[in-house]
Formats: structure tokens, sequence, C-alpha cells
């Protein structure tokens, strides 16, 4: 039997096109948003940080606006990161030490379930403010691009800078900065008018 | 089969191979905080994901290796 030449004219952009099309369909990571980090944008970021409801691991509700007049550094972690947790016993650290100066850290969990962030906190014992909002919550509207994800807001409830991952450097610049935050801007004492 | 219609049959078999290819490929993004089922152990393509990762806990802490299988610490096996 006489075999018909090749002919394959056609399959190459027939391949090429298709694999084209199925490149395109991936979704990219969003466009940089508000801060670094983010993919929110910053009226998103805004209202969001201002009347996103946080459950305690107490089952008590908090907001970030009602921390508005102290530093607060704002930690997005799971139980199931493993650089979150190194982290994260290093804020509780820095929450200890500037805690006395008008800081604080809220360590937000997106784990699924509020039970993980609960044993693992309780396994840590730790002293920070520790709540569960779960991957649906703020980390959602935010569209954080890292894990774990720490944004410090300054006395005005602003943030003030953003923190991806928790590699050593990161880490320490995140701390450096806060402490100066801190100083910078000393919190009012009771009494006291600015 | 004129040119005009070979070129006509190749679009149409672009368009609908792309069509078909847009609308069956899994391709999803999933953001850092949405990866929790996919840290799982047991999402790992290896036979015994928990087994192994027991393995690679003692290898990492024999050797005294850190962080060469995402492991931290060893040498004490404390980690």
């Amino acid at each position: 039997m006489r075999r018909r030449g090749t002919r394959c004219g056609w399959t190459s952009p027939l391949l090429l096109g298709a694999a084209l099309a199925w490149i395109m369909a991936c979704p990219s990571p969003s466009a940089a948003g508000s801060a670094k980090g983010l993919g929110a944008d910053a009226a998103t970021l805004k209202q969001a940080l201002r009347e996103h409801t946080l459950r305690g691991l107490d089952g008590k509700t908090m907001t970030l606006d009602a921390l508005r007049g102290e530093v607060v550094v704002v930690n997005f972690w799971a139980s199931w990161c493993t650089p979150c947790r190194r982290e994260l016993a290093r804020l509780d650290a820095l929450n200890t030490e500037i805690a006395r100066r008008g800081g604080r850290v809220v360590a937000i969990s997106v784990d699924e379930e509020i039970e993980n962030a609960r044993r693992f906190a309780a396994r840590q014992r730790l002293r920070m403010t520790v709540v569960h909002d779960g991957p649906q919550g703020l980390a959602r509207t935010l569209d954080l691009g890292a894990l774990p994800f720490t944004l410090v807001l300054d006395r005005e409830g602003q943030v003030a800078f953003t923190t991806l991952g928790a590699s050593e450097a990161s880490v320490q610049g995140l701390i450096d900065r806060t402490q100066q935050l801190v100083a910078a801007h000393p919190a009012v004492a009771e009494g006291e008018t600015r | 089969m004129n040119l005009r219609d070979h070129v006509a049959r190749i679009v149409v078999a672009i368009g609908l191979a792309s069509a078909l290819l847009v609308g069956a490929s899994g391709c999803a993004m999933v953001r850092p905080y949405q990866r929790e089922r996919l840290t799982d152990r047991i999402m790992s393509f290896k036979a015994e994901a928990k087994e192994d990762a027991r393995l690679t806990k003692s290898f990492d802490a024999r050797e005294g290796s850190t962080g060469g299988n995402g492991g931290a610490g060893g040498g004490c096996a404390c980690n």
C-alpha cells in the first residue's frame, strides 16, 4: 500500500493555537494593588480594614478599626504553613515588647477549621491576639499574594508597610521597622493630648 | 480543495480546539491562603506520603541537613 506523504502543514498551527489558548485560559496573578503583595485596590483595603469583623479564638469579635491609636501588626498565617509557624514565635515576642508602648500583633488564621488554629495557639502558648478568619475572609478580600503576609498599621489606621513571606531578612526587617514606628509615634498617655 | 477552503478548515479547527481546551482545562489559580488541602501530606505523589515524611524527618536529623527537604533544624532529632 502506498503511504501518503507526511502533511503536517496544518497540524503545527493547530497545536500552536491550542497551546496558546490553553496558556491564556490560565488566570494570571492579579496585578499589583494598593500595597505590595495585595491584589485589592485602595478603596477595598480601606473599607475592609474598617469594617471586617474578626472572630477571636475565644469567640469574641473585633475589628481592626477598633485598634486605631495603636501600631498594629496584622499577620496572616495558617497552622499548615511551616514558615508562618516559625514566624509566629518571633511575632509573639515582638507583641510582648511593643505592648507596653502602644503596639500589638494581631495574628489572623486562614485555616479552614478554627480548631487547628486554636490547637496551635495553645500548644505554642501564644500571648498575642489570635483570631480566626478562614481562607474566604479578609485574606480573600485583600487578595493576599503570599502567606505569611504581614501588614503594619500606624496609629491612624493607615498601612505603613507590608511584608511578604518569612525569610530571616524580611522578618527582621519587619521587627525593626515596627519598633521604629512605635518609637517614632509614642502612644498618647491617659489624660495627655496630642 | 482550493487554498481558501484549506485555510478556512484550519481556522475552524484551531477555533474548535481552542474552545475545547479553554472549556476543558482544569487550570485555576490557587491563591496562597487557599492551599490548605494541597499542603496535606496525602497530596504527595509518593504512595506512602506519611511514611515518607517520617523518613525524611529522620534523615534530616541524622544528616544534620537543614532545609534541603523542607525540614528545619537537625542533628538532635528534636525538631
